[in-house]
C-alpha cells in the first residue's frame, strides 16, 4: 500500500514581513533592497513583533481546513541550522496553532507559522535577503493519500481553498511541497521542495516506481531525504537519517507569547468567504450542472468566476461547455486561469462563438491563441463583401436547381437550405442576414 | 560522567567551530569541570514549574504596514565579498 | 553630609553656562589623551562626532532646552550599535563591522543632548568578569593599573572612574555593569529586565541582557535612566512603564524602609568585603531602617543555574556570525570550511568555550536533562527572592566576593573566574533591579555594595544609594 503525506509551505499575502516592516515583494525588487537590520540579522537587532495580518491569514486557513485552533499561549521557537540563506542561522518557527483538520478526506495534522529564508543561488554562490522574513505557514498532513491521483486531487483542492481565501503572496509561485512517501515493506522517504503540483505528481510517480523496483530487486528502502531534480526528472539523495541535523529547538526569548483571541476566531469565521465545496453545491443547484462539471469549474477560482459571468450572457449550458474546453487547454499548459493576462478576451471569445460570429474550429484556434499570446485579440471573422457573397449566391443557385424551384413554387423554407449552403461555403465569413437579402435578390432574377 | 574527545569534536562540528589540537587538549578538562559544577543543580528540590515571566507584553501585535529601512546600502556594504548587490558566499554544488 | 555630588554639580555648571559644553569636551579629550594609553578603556574615540554633538548641545542650551544631559560626555560600551561608527563587541569577528543603524538607548542619549565621545572596551561579546578577554587588549583598573577593572563593561567602569567620561552605557547579563562599577569604585545599575530596550545591543543571553548606566553617583544614574528607560516597539519585551528616577531621588525615608539581609550572602566573601558590607548595613540601621533576616537557602544554586541558562542562549545568539553577511571571513574550499574557519579565527577562547558548552547543553539528547533543569531551577530562585522581598524592600549584600585581582591571575581558570559572578547573577535570573555603589575602600581598592530591589523598584534603590552618598561614608581600612 502506498502512503503519501505532505508538508506544504505557503507564502502569505501580507504587505510587510513577519518580524519587520520590510516589504514582502521580493520578486520584482532589486537584490537586497527590501532588507533591514532585523531580516539580515545585524548584531543587536530584535524581532519587531508578530505581524497581525499573518495571524489573521493563518487562522483563516486553519478554519477553512476545519482545524481546531489552540487557545493556550503560542510561542516561537528557534530552529538552528547553518545555511547561507538563513541570516540568523536559525529559523523562527511557531508551535502548531491549529491541529486535527481535514480536507478532501485527508487529515491535517497541524499548521504553524514560520519565516522564509532568503534566496541562495547554489551554483553562483550568491545570496539575496529580500525574501528573508517573508511569512509562511506550513500545513502538515497525515500520510492519508494512497495514490498519486489522490495526492494530486488533494493538492488541487488545497490550492483552490487558498485561492478562495486570497492568502497566497504570489499566485504564480503558489506553494512549495515536501512530499513523504512509503510503500508496504519500505521506509519513509521525504522529497524536499517541489514547486508545482505537476512536479509533485511526477516526483511521486518516479519515487513510487523506484521503491517498487528496489523491493523487487530485494533491496532495502532506507529512510532518507531526497531532492527532486525537475530538469532530469529524477529524485536524488540529499541526506540520510544518520546525518540528520540537530536543530536544538529553543523558545525565542525575544518574542513574547500570544494567545489567539477567541473573538478573532469568531470574527474570521463569520467573514469566511464561499469555499470551493460550497460553491460547487451552489453551482449545481443554481445552474443545474452535474457534480463533476461543477468541481471542474470551482477548483480554479477564476474559472468558476468566468463561468458565472458567462452564464448570464450565453446561458449556463454554453458557459459550462466553454469553461470545460478552457480547463482542458489550461491543464495542457499546467496553469491556472489567474495566470492568463487580459482574461476579458475569453468572455469576448465566448460571445463571438455562441452568437455564431465564429465557427467552432476558429473558436478553438482562438482559445489557444489567447492562452499563448498575450497580445492576441479575438475578432469576428472578416466578412465577405456584397459582391463576393453575390458571386457565391449565384453559384449556389446554379448548383441547387431543386431547392430553387421549390422556392419559386412558394416553399419559402427552401431559402434556409440555400443560406446554409452559403454559410458552409464561406466558412462563416458571410453575415447570414446579408446573405439572405442577397440570395432573395438573386432568386428573383433567376 | 564527562565527555569524550569524540563527543567534543562532534559538538564543535555542530557549532561550526574548527578546533586546534591545543584547544581540544585545553577544553576537555575544563568542559568536564564546568559540567560537574552544573551537575550540582540536580540536587535541588525542584518543582515542575518552568514558567519564567520576562515580559508583561502578551498578545501585542504589529500592524501590517511597510516602513522601508532607510539605508539598505549600509547593509550591502558590510558583505565581506560582494557581487553587485548580492552577498558572495561559497557555492554548494 | 555631602551637599552636592559630582554629576549634579557638573550639570549645574553646564546649565548655567559656568562651563560650556565645548570646554567640557576639550577637557575630557585631554584626559582621554593623557590616560587612555594606560587604561585602554576606549576601542574607538569619536572625536569629530563628539564635537558635532557638543555644538548641538550648546545651541540647545542657548535656546533653553538642553535637557537632560546639557552636553554631558558619554562613553558607550562597544556592543551597542551607533550608525556609521564601528562596533566591535571587543572581538576580532567584528573588528571592521560598521552597523547600519543605531541602538535605541543610544538614540535616546543623543535625543537628550548627550555627547558620545567613543566606544568603550569590553570583554569579548561581554563574556568575562575581568576585562581581559577583549581582542583589543585588556582594560586596566582606574584605581590600580596592575589590577583588572572587572567586566564585562570594563571600559565603562574604568572610563567613568578615571573621569574620561561623565556617564557610560553598559550592559549587564550576569553582573557586567555592577562588577566593573564595584572594581573601579563607581555606581552601576542593572535595571529591571524589560525596563530598557535592548534594540541594538548585541545579544549575550536574551532572557538576561539589560542595558544600564554607570556614573560617579546616584544622580548620574537617575539622569541616565530618565533618558534610556521605557517602551520601544523594536524590542517587544520592553515594559510600558517609566519610573520616576529624578522625582523620587531625594525621597528615601530610612524610617519606613526594611532591608533584607542574610549571612548566606556573605558566605565565602573576603574579610574586607564583608566588613564594608556590614558597615553600610549598620549605617542604614543607625538611620532608623529596620533590618530583616531573610532566607535564601538555595542562593548557591544561582551561579550554576545562571550558566545553564546563559550557555544555550549564547550559543543560539552567536549562530549568526558566519563570515558571510558581515564580520571576519576566512575563505575555505567549502561552505562548511568557510563558516567553521571564520568562526575559529574570529572568536576568542572564552567565546568558543561558551558556544561549545551551550551547543552541547541544548542538543536534543541533553536538552531535556539540562535546559529544562535550568528553567526549573531559575523559577525556584525567582520564587525564593520574591519571598524574601515580601518581607523587605530591598536586599543588601556585596557586589563581588573579592577585591580587584591582578591581571592574568585567574584568566586561565574559567571556574574561578565565573565565581566572581556568584553574587551578581541572582538579579539577572530574577529580572530584578540591582545597583552597586562604593561601600568601602581597602587601601586604594574600592569595594562595591549591592542593593537588590523588587521588579520596577529601580528608582527606589537608586534613592537609597543617594541617601548613603549624602548621609553616609564608605568604610575604609
Ligand atoms: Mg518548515
Ligand atoms: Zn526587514
Amino acid at each position: 500500500m502506498v502512503r503519501i503525506g505532505f508538508e506544504i509551505h505557503v507564502q502569505l499575502k501580507t504587505d510587510s514581513k513577519l518580524f519587520c516592516s520590510c516589504s514582502t515583494r521580493f520578486l520584482d525588487a532589486e537584490p537586497n533592497t527590501n532588507v533591514c537590520p532585523v531580516c539580515t540579522a545585524q548584531p543587536g537587532s530584535k524581532p519587531e513583533g508578530i505581524n497581525e495580518e499573518v495571524l489573521r491569514k493563518a487562522v483563516q486557513v486553519a478554519l477553512a481546513l476545519n482545524c481546531k485552533i489552540k487557545t493556550e499561549p503560542l510561542r516561537f521557537l528557534r530552529k538552528h541550522y547553518f545555511y547561507p540563506d538563513l541570516p540568523n542561522n536559525y529559523q523562527r518557527t511557531s508551535e502548531p496553532f491549529a491541529v486535527e483538520g481535514e480536507l478532501n478526506g485527508v487529515r491535517i495534522r497541524e499548521i504553524h507559522i514560520e519565516e522564509d529564508p532568503g534566496r541562495y543561488e547554489l551554483r553562483d554562490g550568491t545570496v539575496d535577503y529580500n525574501r528573508a522574513g517573508v511569512p509562511l505557514i506550513e500545513i502538515v498532513t497525515e500520510p492519508d493519500m494512497h495514490s498519486v491521483e489522490e495526492a494530486r486531487e488533494f493538492l488541487k483542492h488545497l490550492r483552490a481553498v487558498l485561492d478562495y481565501l486570497d492568502v497566497i503572496l504570489y499566485p504564480q509561485i503558489g506553494f512549495r511541497v515536501d512530499a513523504n512517501v512509503s510503500i508496504e515493506g519500505g521506509e519513509r522517504v521525504e522529497i524536499k521542495n517541489i514547486n508545482t503540483i505537476h512536479g509533485v505528481v511526477k516526483a511521486l510517480r518516479y519515487e513510487i516506481s523506484r521503491h517498487k523496483r528496489m523491493l523487487q530487486m530485494g533491496k532495502e528502502i532506507k529512510r532518507e531525504t531526497r531532492h527532486w531534480d525537475e530538469v532530469r526528472g529524477v529524485t536524488v539523495t540529499l541526506r540520510e537519517k544518520e546525518t540528520a541535523e540537530d536543530y536544538r529547538y529553543m523558545v525565542d526569548p525575544d518574542i513574547p507569547p500570544y494567545h489567539i483571541d477567541p473573538a478573532l476566531i469568531e470574527e474570521l469565521r463569520a467573514k469566511m468567504p464561499e469555499l470551493p465545496f460550497q460553491k460547487k453545491e451552489r453551482l449545481m443547484e443554481q445552474y443545474g450542472i452535474d457534480e463533476s462539471t461543477a468541481w471542474t469549474l470551482v477548483l480554479d477560482k477564476e474559472l468558476g468566476n468566468l463561468f458565472e459571468a458567462l452564464a448570464k450572457s450565453v446561458g449556463a449550458k454554453n458557459a459550462a461547455s466553454f469553461c470545460t474546453n478552457l480547463r482542458g487547454e489550461l491543464n495542457y499548459r499546467g496553469i491556472y486561469l489567474s495566470e492568463v493576462p487580459r482574461r476579458e478576451r475569453l468572455e469576448k471569445l465566448a460571445k463571438l462563438y455562441f452568437s455564431g460570429q465564429i465557427t467552432k474550429p476558429v473558436y478553438i484556434e482562438y482559445m489557444r491563441k489567447i492562452l499563448d499570446d498575450p497580445s492576441f485579440e479575438p475578432q469576428a471573422q472578416e466578412q465577405l463583401s456584397d459582391d463576393e457573397i453575390r458571386e457565391i449566391a449565384r453559384q449556389i443557385i446554379e448548383g441547387n436547381a431543386a431547392a430553387v424551384s421549390d422556392y419559386k413554387r412558394g416553399e419559402k423554407k427552401a431559402i434556409n437550405y440555400l443560406v446554409g449552403q452559403i454559410v458552409a461555403r464561406t466558412k462563416g465569413r458571410a453575415d447570414p442576414k446579408r446573405a439572405i437579402q442577397i440570395l432573395r435578390e438573386e432568386l428573383e432574377r433567376a | 560522567m564527562g565527555i569524550t574527545r569524540e563527543e567534543l569534536l562532534h559538538v564543535a562540528k555542530i557549532a561550526r567551530i574548527e578546533l586546534s589540537e591545543q584547544e581540544i587538549e585545553e577544553l576537555l578538562p575544563q568542559f568536564n569541570e564546568i559540567l560537574s559544577l552544573l551537575e550540582r543543580v540536580k540536587s535541588l528540590p525542584l518543582s515542575d514549574e518552568t514558567t519564567i515571566k520576562t515580559t508583561e507584553n502578551m498578545d501585542e501585535f504589529r500592524e501590517d504596514r511597510v516602513a522601508p529601512f532607510e539605508d539598505p546600502d549600509a547593509i550591502v556594504e558590510q558583505f565581506p565579498r560582494r557581487e553587485g548587490r548580492l552577498a558572495k558566499v561559497p557555492r554548494n554544488l | 553630609m555631602v551637599e552636592t555630588t559630582y554629576t549634579e554639580e557638573l550639570i549645574h555648571r553646564l546649565k548655567t553656562g559656568e562651563i560650556s559644553p565645548e570646554e567640557h569636551l576639550e577637557e575630557k579629550l585631554d584626559t582621554i589623551r593623557s590616560r587612555d594609553s594606560e587604561l585602554n578603556a576606549f576601542i574607538t574615540v569619536t572625536e569629530e562626532l563628539a564635537r558635532k554633538l557638543t555644538q548641538k548641545a550648546a545651541e540647545a542650551i542657548k535656546e533653553g532646552h538642553g535637557e537632560l544631559f546639557y552636553g554631558l560626555i558619554w562613553g558607550i560600551k562597544d556592543n551597542f550599535a551607533l550608525k556609521g561608527v564601528r562596533m566591535t563587541c571587543g572581538s576580532k569577528m567584528l573588528e571592521h563591522y560598521v552597523p547600519p543603524y543605531t541602538a535605541t538607548p543610544v538614540e535616546r542619549i543623543l535625543e537628550n543632548n548627550g555627547v558620545i565621545v567613543g566606544k568603550l572596551n569590553m570583554d569579548e561579546f561581554a563574556c568575562g568578569s575581568s576585562g581581559e578577554t577583549s581582542y583589543f587588549g585588556p582594560t586596566r583598573n582606574a584605581r590600580d593599573p596592575e589590577r583588572v577593572p572587572g567586566g564585562s563593561s570594563s571600559g565603562a567602569g574604568a572610563a567613568v572612574a578615571a573621569e574620561l567620561v561623565d556617564l557610560a552605557l553598559g550592559s549587564d547579563t550576569g553582573g557586567s555593569i555592577r562588577n566593573p562599577a564595584s572594581f573601579n569604585g563607581v555606581v552601576g545599575l542593572k535595571p529591571t529586565y524589560s525596563l530598557v530596550s535592548r534594540y541594538g545591543l548585541a545579544d549575550l543571553a536574551m532572557s538576561l541582557d539589560v542595558p544600564g548606566p554607570l556614573a560617579q553617583d546616584a544622580f548620574g544614574i537617575a539622569l541616565a535612566m530618565e533618558a534610556i528607560q521605557g517602551y520601544d516597539s523594536r524590542d517587544r519585551v520592553t515594559a510600558h512603564r517609566r519610573l520616576p528616577f529624578l522625582d523620587s531621588l531625594d525621597s528615601f525615608d530610612p524610617d519606613r524602609t526594611r532591608i533584607g539581609f542574610t549571612e548566606a550572602l556573605l558566605d565565602g566573601v573576603e574579610p574586607a568585603v564583608r566588613k564594608a558590607t556590614l558597615h553600610v548595613l549598620k549605617f542604614f540601621e543607625s538611620k532608623g531602617t529596620e533590618i530583616v533576616e531573610v532566607e535564601l537557602p538555595d542562593i548557591w544554586a544561582a551561579f550554576p543555574t545562571y550558566y545553564l541558562v546563559m550557555y544555550p542562549e549564547f550559543a543560539s545568539a552567536m549562530q549568526k556570525f558566519d563570515g558571510l553577511k558581515y564580520g571576519h571571513r576566512v575563505d575555505g574550499q567549502t561552505l562548511y570550511d568557510t563558516v567553521a574557519r571564520s568562526r575559529a579565527e574570529g572568536f576568542g577562547k572564552e567565546i568558543k568555550r561558551r558556544i561549545i558548552m551551550g551547543t552541547y547543553i541544548s542538543m536534543a539528547e541533553h536538552a531535556g536533562k539540562w535546559y529544562t533543569l535550568a528553567l526549573k531551577a531559575r523559577s525556584m530562585i525567582q520564587r525564593s527572592f520574591q519571598r524574601a522581598l515580601e518581607r523587605a524592600d530591598f536586599l543588601l549584600f556585596p557586589t563581588v566576593p573579592v577585591l580587584p585581582f591582578k591581571l592574568g591571575e585567574r584568566i586561565n581558570d574559567p571556574v574561578q573566574m565565573y565565581m566572581a559572578d556568584a553574587l551578581t547573577v541572582p538579579a539577572n535570573l530574577t529580572g530584578m533591579p540591582a545597583i552597586s555603589f562604593p561601600g568601602g575602600w581597602k587601601d586604594h581598592l574600592p569595594i562595591g555594595v549591592q542593593l537588590l530591589g523588587n521588579h520596577f523598584q529601580d528608582h527606589f534603590i537608586v534613592s537609597a544609594v543617594r541617601f548613603f552618598e549624602k548621609e553616609g561614608r564608605p568604610w575604609s581600612e
